[in-house]
């Protein structure tokens, strides 16, 4: 997940602060606390000691005033005369003036004679005889000692009446009002127990001076035996304290332990407010950090987040530039930079725009844009009528290969600009290699409208010395005659377009769908041609063919006619071409060769020399196995090979020149005589003609049509004829529609006419009553049966 | 026993020739080997020394000079007196609880203290009330032979006849209750010689120089 800039440097900031500022205050607490602990230690040390010299001083004045009172002259004299009673109430009122709970009177022997506070202790000896002789040694003694779980000083002065003649004990009780004294007086800022050993190492205290009975745990845990002289740290729940244990001087014969404590805690609070201080100074850092971070995140972020929107909003194609706003330099360039960055986007996408949808050549519109133009008017459908004019350039092909490309580029972007000019309201656009699309909505006169069109374009280009002659086609389609959107009819106009550029004299063509090769269904129809083929629905027709020289019918061109049964009538050329494309050629050749050679036997059969032509097309010459069939049918219908004449385009042979050829021969070797079909146009050539095994040329309709009229035509007729018969060929003349074009076929030695001046194809009975009419007669054999 | 002992004492005085006598020189010293004086030797006849010689009651003046009783210790007979004379310029309160004689005078300077006759045997222990670290002992005696130490720690008892003795030593730094150091003495015609040590306890510092003991 994306932590926010202001999060992170808020993080950031807060860490580096708390981690500063808590290593300071650990390292300044972990130096204060050592330099404090080790403070207390020396002071602790040193308290004690003056500790010690107090209770020695107090005890030393407290023996003092003992030994004075042993001096008391009335004392001495109740001493020295034994009387008892009055040495007892002497003793206690002398306890009374020292403080002591137990005054006791102890003779030279060292037994307790008298004892203030217990009547049972007369007649025992006193416990330390050492004490005693010190003390007539030095006139005083003084000692701890603890009795019943209390500590007591007990002073041993000796009675001199004037020599020694007894000894008074003091105990004197070393109790908490006394140590709690002694502590006010040696300034102990601690606190005081006094211990000693019990029972089984087992330490218990007899007195203390403490103002937090707290820390007595910690003084002595769990009656553990103190460590002595050296100042420990100790933990307790909560607490910690220094605690310094040391034996008590001058007791050596009892031991008592003084055990002193002092709170850490406590010794630590004067800096309680440093640290109050402290945290204080951390908040406040911490409030500060926030609302610095929060000032400069928002200084960064909201720049930022306006950026991000302006890049968003150029994301989704809006490229104006952000507005120039007063932030820091770095915001500043950023935001420089977007906006430049827009208008750079902005140009380059207006201009990818503008190659996309136009021509990089001639700078006209696309095909793309066009057709969004025409699905625009078309949808609109303010105007019902409008056409799409397709130009093209032929033999552009040609002029790249002799001029180059960038010579043919200069030309169509002249053309173009002769078109634009041209079209008016009409939208120009460059649709293909060859050519522009002109839509022209709402127009009625397409073809004139087309021709003002061609006549624009088709003008001489001049480039330096050379000068090219533009002759554009045109392909017509009408909406919404023949498509309902752009891309119908561009396909449309550009069939029709291919159409113009293969047309001669006209070269402004509507879209016929009858010659559109690449409709759909068309390939519909190859399946009812296949349906056709094996049911018997197409037909042989045969158009006669007559002898000139001899007048009379030679024989027929046998072509094949095809009744669809909802089409009706559908022309050779539009399934015999889709044949081809699509492969289906050889069923139908089949099926011609076979109707063929069974009407020649036919023929035959009933004595008539009539010879029957069939067309093959570039297909069936591919095929090596159409010899053989050939072959097989004759012989299944007994029918001589010369009785067959096949009709070849010179352009069949083009494809697989050697293999047709080949073929082609096979055909020969067998008797089948050859004839190239629409001699004339297309591509001539005779050095291929000269390697056919051909018997004869058929003249192409095209020049026989016009033939009475037009004298051109009658010169090729004749120089063809000429050229035939030169050759070794017999020549026939097809397309002769009138008397006038049939007797100069005669008259310029032509040896065989066919046309509709003689007559149509004829279905079979047609035929026969052709022939029975006698108009041309039909030489019968003899050997007829 | 008091009987038969004092036949035996009859016995030994009645074969002893009374002529042969001398003197018997003690030397005593502290135990670290140090002239002792104030040290009291009494000799008592080993058998019977004979009758004693009786001698006239006699006077015994204790001074009291400089907070000092002079002398400190003073060897007195049976049947002597004492008297305290101040010759200081304070007052002095002579004291003493002795069961031997019990008496206390508060005495102005000048002044001295009723004759104070002593009849047994014994050590009186005297103290000044005012003077802690006074102290004077008297110590009474039926010897017909003690003395005390010089400065020197030497004792000389002169006329001794021969015999056999024993010799009691007292010192006021003996330990209190501790039993009396004893010797056997044996006397010739010539002069004798004995050194002595003595266990005593160190001089009391709590009082000071003023009084040793």
């Amino acid at each position: 997940m994306a932590i926010s800039f202001r999060n992170r440097l808020a993080i950031f900031l807060i860490l580096t602060l708390v981690v500063v500022q808590g290593a300071t205050a650990l390292i300044v607490y972990g130096v204060t606390r050592r330099a404090l602990i080790s403070q207390s230690e020396t002071q602790l040390t040193s308290s004690l000691g003056l500790f010690f010299r107090q209770m020695d001083a107090v005890s030393q004045r407290v023996a003092e005033s003992v030994q004075v009172l042993s001096l008391d002259y009335a004392l001495r004299q109740a001493v020295a005369q034994q009387n008892e009673q009055t040495i007892l109430s002497a003793l206690r009122n002398h306890g009374r003036r020292v403080g002591a709970a137990r005054m006791q009177w102890i003779n030279m022997d060292g037994m307790i004679q008298i004892d203030t506070a217990d009547d049972q202790q007369k007649g025992q000896q006193f416990k330390a005889p050492g004490l005693l002789d010190q003390a007539v040694a030095d006139g005083r003694a003084r000692d701890v000692t603890i009795v019943d779980g209390r500590a007591y000083w007990i002073v041993l002065v000796p009675i001199r009446a004037p020599i020694p003649i007894g000894y008074i004990g003091a105990h004197i009780p070393l109790d908490d009002g006394m140590v709690d004294q002694l502590r006010r007086l040696s300034s102990l800022p601690a606190e005081v127990v006094l211990v000693t050993p019990g029972n089984a190492g087992h330490w218990k205290q007899v007195a203390k001076s403490v103002e937090n009975p707290e820390i007595l745990d910690q003084l002595l845990p769990n009656g553990a035996p103190p460590v002595f002289d050296k100042p420990l740290l100790t933990r307790g729940k909560a607490r910690e304290d220094i605690v310094l244990a040391a034996r008590m001087p001058g007791s050596d014969a009892t031991e008592l332990v003084a055990v002193v404590g002092l709170s850490l805690d406590e010794a630590l609070r004067p800096y309680n407010p440093v640290i109050l201080a402290a945290s204080g100074l951390l908040l406040l850092g911490l409030l500060a950090a926030l609302l610095s971070t929060s000032l400069i995140a928002r200084s960064v972020s909201r720049p930022i987040e306006s950026l991000a929107s302006v890049a968003r909003r150029i994301a989704g194609g809006d490229y104006t530039p952000p507005e120039a706003t007063v932030e820091t330099k770095e915001i500043a360039q950023l935001s420089g930079a977007l906006g430049n960055m827009a208008v750079a986007i902005g140009e380059r996408e207006e201009r990818i725009r503008h190659q996309a949808r136009h021509d990089g050549i001639t700078g006209l519109p696309n095909r793309l844009s066009l057709s969004d133009q025409i699905d625009r008017d078309m949808t609109a459908g303010a105007d019902p009528t409008a056409a799409l004019v397709m130009v093209g350039v032929p033999r552009l092909q040609e002029i790249v290969s002799t001029l180059g490309h960038d010579f043919r580029d200069r030309l169509m972007r002249f053309v173009g600009q002769r078109l634009q000019a041209a079209a008016g309201a009409g939208h120009v656009a460059r649709v293909s290699e060859i050519g522009f699309a002109v839509w022209l909505p709402g127009i009625t006169e397409v073809t004139q409208a087309a021709h003002r069109l061609l006549d624009a374009v088709g003008q001489d280009y001049r480039e330096g010395s050379i000068t090219v002659d533009v002759t554009p086609a045109a392909g017509i389609a009408m909406a919404p005659l023949h498509g309902q959107d752009s891309g119908l009819l561009l396909q449309r106009a550009d069939t029709a377009l291919h159409d113009a550029l293969d047309q001669v004299d006209d070269r402004v063509v509507p879209y016929d769908a009858d010659r559109d090769p690449h409709r759909s269904d068309r390939l519909s129809l190859m399946s009812d041609l296949r349906e056709a083929l094996d049911n018997g629905g197409l037909k042989l027709f045969c158009q006669p063919k007559i002898d000139l020289a001899a007048n009379r019918i030679s024989g027929a061109e046998g072509l094949v006619r095809w009744t669809h049964p909802v089409r009706g009538f559908v022309p050779p050329d539009s399934f015999i071409g889709l044949a081809e494309e699509t492969g289906n050629i050889r069923p139908l050749t089949n099926w011609v060769l076979e109707a063929g050679i069974a009407r020649a036997a036919d023929w035959a059969r009933r004595g008539m020399d009539l010879r029957l032509s069939v067309n093959l097309s570039v297909r069936d010459l591919a095929d090596q196995t159409l010899p053989d069939r050939v072959a097989e049918h004759l012989q299944d219908k007994a029918v001589q090979p010369s009785s067959m004449l096949f009709e070849i385009t010179e352009s069949a042979i083009m494809g697989e020149p050697d293999k047709a050829i080949a073929v082609l021969r096979r055909l020969n070797d067998m008797g089948i005589d050859l004839s190239i079909d629409d001699f004339g146009v297309g591509q001539s050539s005779f050095a291929y003609l000269r390697r056919l095994p051909v018997r004869e040329i058929k003249i192409d309709k095209s020049f026989v049509l016009k033939l009475a009229a037009s004298p051109e035509d009658g010169t090729i007729v004749r120089s063809i004829v000429d050229l035939g018969h030169n050759l070794g060929y017999r020549v026939t003349a097809e397309g002769v529609e009138d008397e006038g074009s049939f007797n100069f076929l005669r008259e310029a030695g032509c040896d065989y006419a066919q046309g509709y001046y003689i007559a149509k194809a004829l279905p079979t009975d047609g035929f026969d009553s052709f022939i029975a009419s006698g108009r041309w007669p039909v030489h019968v054999e003899a050997s007829v049966r | 026993m008091r009987l038969s002992g004092l036949l035996l004492l009859l016995g030994l005085l009645a074969c002893r020739p009374a002529a042969m006598a001398a003197s018997f020189t003690f030397q005593i010293t502290d135990g670290g080997g140090r002239a002792l004086a104030d040290a009291v030797v009494t000799l008592t006849a080993d058998g019977d020394a004979g009758p004693a010689k009786p001698l006239p009651p006699r006077e015994h003046f204790i001074d009291q000079q400089d907070e000092t009783f002079i002398p400190a210790v003073e060897v007195v007979p049976v049947g002597d007196v004492v008297i305290f004379r101040n010759s200081d310029r304070t007052r002095h309160h002579v004291y003493s609880f002795s069961p031997l004689a019990t008496f206390d005078y508060v005495l102005k300077p000048n002044e001295q203290s009723q004759p104070i006759k002593l009849q047994k045997p014994g050590v009186v222990a005297v103290g000044c009330n005012i003077h802690d670290f006074m102290l004077n002992y008297l110590f009474v005696t039926d010897s017909r032979w003690a003395a005390k130490s010089d400065d020197k720690g030497a004792i000389t008892l002169a006329e001794v006849p021969a015999g056999s003795y024993v010799a009691h030593f007292w010192h006021p730094r003996l330990r209190p209750g501790a039993p009396q150091p004893a010797q056997k003495v044996t006397v010739g015609a010539e002069p004798g010689k004995l050194g002595v040590s003595l266990p005593v306890l160190p001089e009391r510092k709590d009082d000071g120089e003023r009084s040793r003991y």
